[in-house]
């Protein structure tokens, strides 16, 4: 018993953090852009077709290898495309045209990559390593996940490290504060910008390679993918990244374990609590 | 002397409200300009014109001679301008250090962290702190270095007391004064006319969009001010 | 000519165009035209809601879905006429719309439309796994349990034309209304508009319900056409997808607008059918043409074509951008 609802708990919380993963990226958008990015579940879905499509050219490259070529193309993907587009869209004074036009952009990028990659679930192996695991007393561990847990981990201090203690990361806070007496201060507005919409997408297309070494992703994931995001924002309460990380491992946990008694549940669940915890709050008064 | 900033026939206006018409001012390098007139005068719209924050409709600015490219801070930035904004505007999320080391230019200069340490000796003890935890007084330390650490050569100074107890009012100017001796220009806004009359080597005064008076600080008196003020010369 | 004659006329004109057509044209296209008509008045629904109440909506196919649904389960299993609950069921669906209203308006923008899209996920989900709604696998209409008889098709053309028709000279009426000002009054500034007596909370409501109904209604006439339902058809995106492009690109914020834009969508697909591409590229198709429009010309195309052919103002618009 006890061994069932440890080994349920750290699938799940190897799972949230991807979802904590995912939730950071949008919350970064939306705290210093302003622009609700209704394509950062795109991104997700793109990054594991990406790396999908660089194992099948290059079977014999390291995984880690992919993972960086998937993270770099991804960052260059959301960099152009908040440079080419989003940008002029923020020029106007209705924040719902930019989310307007991020959704037409998810739009397009769903069913370009259901052209090109097929619309059938897809999935990418990680070979010997997925059946090695790891035992703590009674205990046992894949080894993969920990191995997540841990890729995650560093990532998350990396880019909290990178806010609160780079060039970059002042600039960034600036922008968010303060957007045009920064611009007066000489931060390079637009190279920010497109610099953040880099770091969510990366952030986001190495989420969806880890997702996609888990359980099979379609070119039309990214729906459900940014329902996760929104969510893990809103629980986490936006910005901080230590709060992405919880609400992101409680809506894993909720996933797993709701699988666990009910396999075709879906997201059904995690939505539900999502409701039910925002229903919650908005009787006691915490939600304004 | 030379002129370091020249503004010429500048007309512009926010939808259909004319804001600044046909406005035309000299500042010579090294001199102190008090810019004073009635709210809605549009003196922050010229300080904002000036840093880029808005565009002109026609008419053209120079800086020491060159043309200054309109409604782009960063142009404003390279070219030595930098605003200490009404209601100073820090930045929340950085700390005090941060918000000095933003405004750090490329261009180079006196002003280093520690110049600006030397003179405000009582931001270097709080360096850590978010600006929130500072007085009125010490958040207007915060604004006029962080606009010197881009070493400007010319430094604006928007609504500068206001807010201020007349004892910090006193502070700031001394601040101001040794900021002068380094070389470095100033425009200053202050609804304390005595005060910046006092302090300026040129008076502007505006109405309406327009410079209605100009001159030297020592000539103009304060019963022309005045009248210029409520509009009553043209 | 006056405000009244002029709505008048519109519906007599429309309303008679539509019966007329109804009895020459051939069942296919009827059946085309009536999905046509539905995806109009969708869009209408979701112009009311996003440009002139301000609610981007993500979730507006749950309203399909439910339309589509209420009228399967209450026709088969009732009695009464299949006729009788296409009124019914938009009116139930808008007065349950009022609850899910009250708490998704606790979300402000942005999450607004996320937890709409995430409340319609839970509710396909919920029907996906429904017994009595024959779970994945969908209902037949069986109104009272028998087949249907006859070609409802040609009524339910007629019977689309009216509705979209009597929904423009609706809104028409209610954005000269009290109500239109006050909606016009938000778009300015909520807090001014609360300042100055408007309730703001009361009219977003009312906005949320009646377009809640609207796409209900839609849906039941859609899926009436259909006589089949199944859950991933009733509740996908798609149906939002669609609303939003034509709402963007015929003009967001007008009533001329959104019938623009489904000449616009009718044009695409028509075009894309008979050069043989397929549903995907139709999507890339007319997501490009509405990312175009809303950075070009963020009004839409009717604002822009209005003041070229020098056509006066003659409704409420509504600015974005």
């Amino acid at each position: 018993m006890i061994q069932t609802v440890a080994e349920l708990l750290f699938q799940g919380a190897t799972l949230g953090v991807l979802y904590g993963m995912i939730g950071a990226g949008l919350a970064l958008t939306f705290g210093i852009l302003k622009v609700v990015n209704l394509a950062h579940g795109v991104f997700i879905t793109i990054g594991a077709f990406i790396a999908i499509w660089l194992t099948s050219l290059m079977p014999t490259v390291p995984l880690a290898l992919i993972i960086v070529a998937t993270t770099v193309l991804c960052a260059l993907l959301g960099a152009a495309l908040q440079y080419a587009v989003i940008e002029r869209a923020m020029t106007f004074r209705d924040p719902s045209v930019p989310m307007m036009v991020t959704f037409g952009v998810s739009v397009i990028f769903t069913n370009a990559l259901a052209q090109f990659a097929g619309a059938d679930l897809r999935s990418l192996g990680v070979g010997s390593i997925a059946q090695k695991s790891l035992s703590v007393g009674p205990f046992n561990f894949g080894l993969f996940p920990l191995l997540t847990l841990i890729f995650v981990a560093v990532v998350f201090i990396a880019v909290d490290a990178t806010i609160r203690k780079t060039r970059f990361g002042r600039e960034v806070r600036a922008l968010s504060d303060r957007p045009d007496i920064a611009a007066l201060m000489g931060v390079r507005v637009r190279l920010v910008h497109a610099q953040v919409a880099a770091l969510a997408a990366a952030l986001a297309g190495v989420a969806g390679v880890l997702l996609a070494m888990r359980a099979s992703v379609s070119p039309f994931s990214g729906g459900e993918n940014l329902m996760i995001a929104f969510e893990v924002v809103v629980l986490g309460r936006l910005g901080s990244t230590k709060g992405a990380l919880l609400a992101g491992i409680f809506l894993g946990i909720v996933q797993i374990v709701s699988l666990r008694f009910d396999s075709n549940a879906g997201l059904l669940y995690v939505h539900l609590s999502f409701i039910l915890i925002l229903v919650f709050w908005a009787a006691s008064g915490k939600l304004k | 002397m030379t002129t370091c900033l020249e503004v010429r026939n500048v007309s512009m206006r926010y939808d259909q409200l004319l804001a600044l018409s046909d406005l035309s001012l000299t500042l010579n390098e090294g001199q102190t300009l008090a810019l004073v007139g009635a709210n809605g005068a549009g003196k922050s719209t010229l300080m904002r014109l000036l840093c880029g924050l808005l565009t002109a409709e026609k008419g053209e600015i120079d800086v020491c001679q060159k043309p200054l490219a309109l409604g782009r801070p960063r142009a404003s930035a390279s070219a030595g301008l930098a605003l200490v904004p009404e209601g100073r505007l820090l930045f929340e999320s950085l700390s005090i250090e941060e918000n000095l080391q933003i405004g750090r230019s490329q261009r180079g200069g006196v002003w280093d962290l520690a110049a600006i340490y030397t003179l405000f000796p009582i931001l270097k003890e709080k360096r850590k702190l978010p600006p929130s935890a500072l007085s009125g007084g010490q958040q207007q330390m915060v604004a006029i270095g962080r606009a010197l650490a881009s070493n400007p050569r010319i430094l604006l100074c928007d609504e500068i007391s206001l807010g201020l107890s007349p004892l910090v009012t006193q502070e700031v100017y001394g601040v101001l004064k040794h900021i002068r001796e380094q070389g470095t220009s100033l425009i200053i806004v202050d609804q304390d006319v005595s005060r910046v009359t006092a302090f300026a080597d040129q008076v502007a005064c505006m109405f309406k969009g327009r410079v209605t008076l100009a001159g030297s600080a020592r000539t103009v008196t304060l019963k022309q001010i005045k009248d210029s003020y409520f509009g009553l010369t043209t | 000519m006056t405000f009244k004659y002029a709505n008048l006329l519109l519906i007599i004109g429309f309303g008679s165009l539509s019966v007329v057509s109804s009895l020459l044209l051939s069942s296919g296209m009827l059946f085309l035209l009536t999905e046509v008509l539905v995806i109009a008045l969708l869009a209408q629904m979701w112009n009311l809601l996003a440009g002139y109440g301000g609610m981007v909506s993500l979730g507006q196919q749950a309203f399909v879905g439910l339309g589509g649904y209420g009228l399967y389960v209450f026709a088969n299993h009732s009695g009464l006429p299949v006729w009788l609950w296409i009124v019914v069921v938009p009116l139930m669906v808008g007065v349950a719309a009022l609850p899910l209203g009250m708490l998704m308006f606790k979300l402000k923008s942005a999450y607004f439309s996320v937890g709409m899209w995430v409340a319609a996920e839970i509710l396909a989900a919920i029907v996906m796994r429904t017994d009595a709604l024959g779970q994945s696998g969908g209902l037949v209409l069986r109104p009272g349990g028998e087949s249907l008889a006859g070609n409802p098709e040609r009524i339910l053309f007629a019977g689309a034309g009216l509705l979209l028709i009597g929904t423009i000279v609706g809104l028409r009426v209610l954005l000269n209304s009290d109500l239109g000002l006050a909606l016009l009054a938000m778009r300015d500034g909520e807090e001014a508009a609360e300042a100055a007596g408007v309730n703001v909370r009361r009219t977003n409501l009312l906005i949320f319900c009646i377009a809640a109904a609207g796409c209900a209604a839609g849906g039941a006439l859609y899926y009436f056409s259909t006589l089949y339902i199944a859950p991933t058809d009733a509740f996908q995106i798609n149906w939002l997808i669609s609303m939003m492009f034509v709402s963007v690109i015929g003009g967001v914020g007008t009533l001329t607008g959104p019938l623009l834009g489904t000449a616009v969508l009718i044009a695409v697909r028509e075009t894309c059918t008979s050069l043989g591409l397929t549903g995907g590229t139709y999507w890339i198709i007319m997501g490009t043409i509405a990312i175009a429009t809303l950075l070009i010309l963020p009004r839409g195309l009717w604002p822009a074509l209005r003041s070229k052919l020098h056509v006066p103002k003659t409704e409420k618009e509504a600015t974005i951008g």
